[in-house]
């Protein structure tokens, strides 16, 4: 469900899927290893490394937050700076 | 955060990234190919029942990586595009703590109140044992990933 401020600020794609609208933005240019590692993990790691680079690389709190564009699952794609105006949540995560 | 992502949803966007698997296994493999995140993540929703509106990251977690790439971090950006707070964990008791507080300073900004800025850090200790909600299994990957972690967490205290 995506809530009505959401909904005008998400650009209407009709019948394009994901992944197409996703080759929109391709990510030729980036490196396939994280961390010392591949992004994509195959086995569970303890967080020490991404802790290490969340508290010193990530932007920190009273900095601009980069802004990006990312496709919907419900459709359509979400450009952060267009939700200016009201504070935004943003929470990270994956069903594991 | 469903909660509170409905109790404030006149005042705040609430966005949920999904990003890799953080312990993939039988049931959730490591993603290969795009259309198969997307799966993974509609999977998500339903599972997990989230309301909130999800974007789907790259394959190799272009935004995700920019941010960190922890798994269950959460950020609040204020009116005006800055990160006002971000955490390596999620919880919902100190995201609606910030957010009350980016709201009121907004407020106190817009009736010309004197108001100064402070910067804070915390350093927090969560139950390691904390599985998902609903009584979902803890390990949602599978057999696989609660072998992997507990392998994991042996080999860390051995070190």
């Amino acid at each position: 469900m995506v809530r009505e401020a959401e909904r005008s600020a998400t650009t209407s794609k009709a019948g394009m899927s994901l992944a197409e609208q996703f080759s929109r933005h391709p990510e030729t240019d980036e490196p396939p290893d994280f961390l010392g590692g591949p992004y994509n993990l195959s086995v569970w790691k303890p967080k020490d490394a991404e802790h290490r680079h969340f508290q010193q690389n990530a932007p920190k709190a009273g900095e601009q937050m980069p802004d990006f564009t990312l496709p919907v699952l419900d459709g359509g794609e979400l450009t952060l700076s267009s939700l200016r105006g009201k504070p935004v949540m943003i929470e990270f995560g994956s069903v594991t | 955060m469903e909660d509170l992502a409905s109790r404030y949803a006149d005042e705040a966007h609430f966005l949920f990234v999904y990003t890799r698997e953080a312990h993939p296994g039988e049931h959730y493999p490591p993603h290969q190919y795009y259309e198969q995140k997307v799966l993974h993540a509609r999977s998500f929703r339903e599972r997990l029942g989230i309301g909130r509106t999800i974007l789907v990251d790259s394959l190799q977690g272009r935004v995700h990586r920019v941010f960190g790439g922890v798994s269950n971090m959460s950020w609040i950006v204020d009116h005006t595009g800055r990160v006002a707070y971000r955490a390596a964990w999620t919880v919902a008791d100190d995201i609606e703590s910030a957010l009350r507080e980016v709201l009121t300073s907004r407020m106190l900004k817009r009736e010309g109140q004197p108001a100064a800025v402070f910067y804070r850090e915390i350093v927090g200790l969560r139950p390691a044992r904390e599985g998902p909600p609903h009584g979902l299994p803890r390990f949602m990957g599978g057999d696989v990933a609660a072998r992997q972690f507990e392998d994991a967490r042996r080999q860390t205290e051995r070190a």
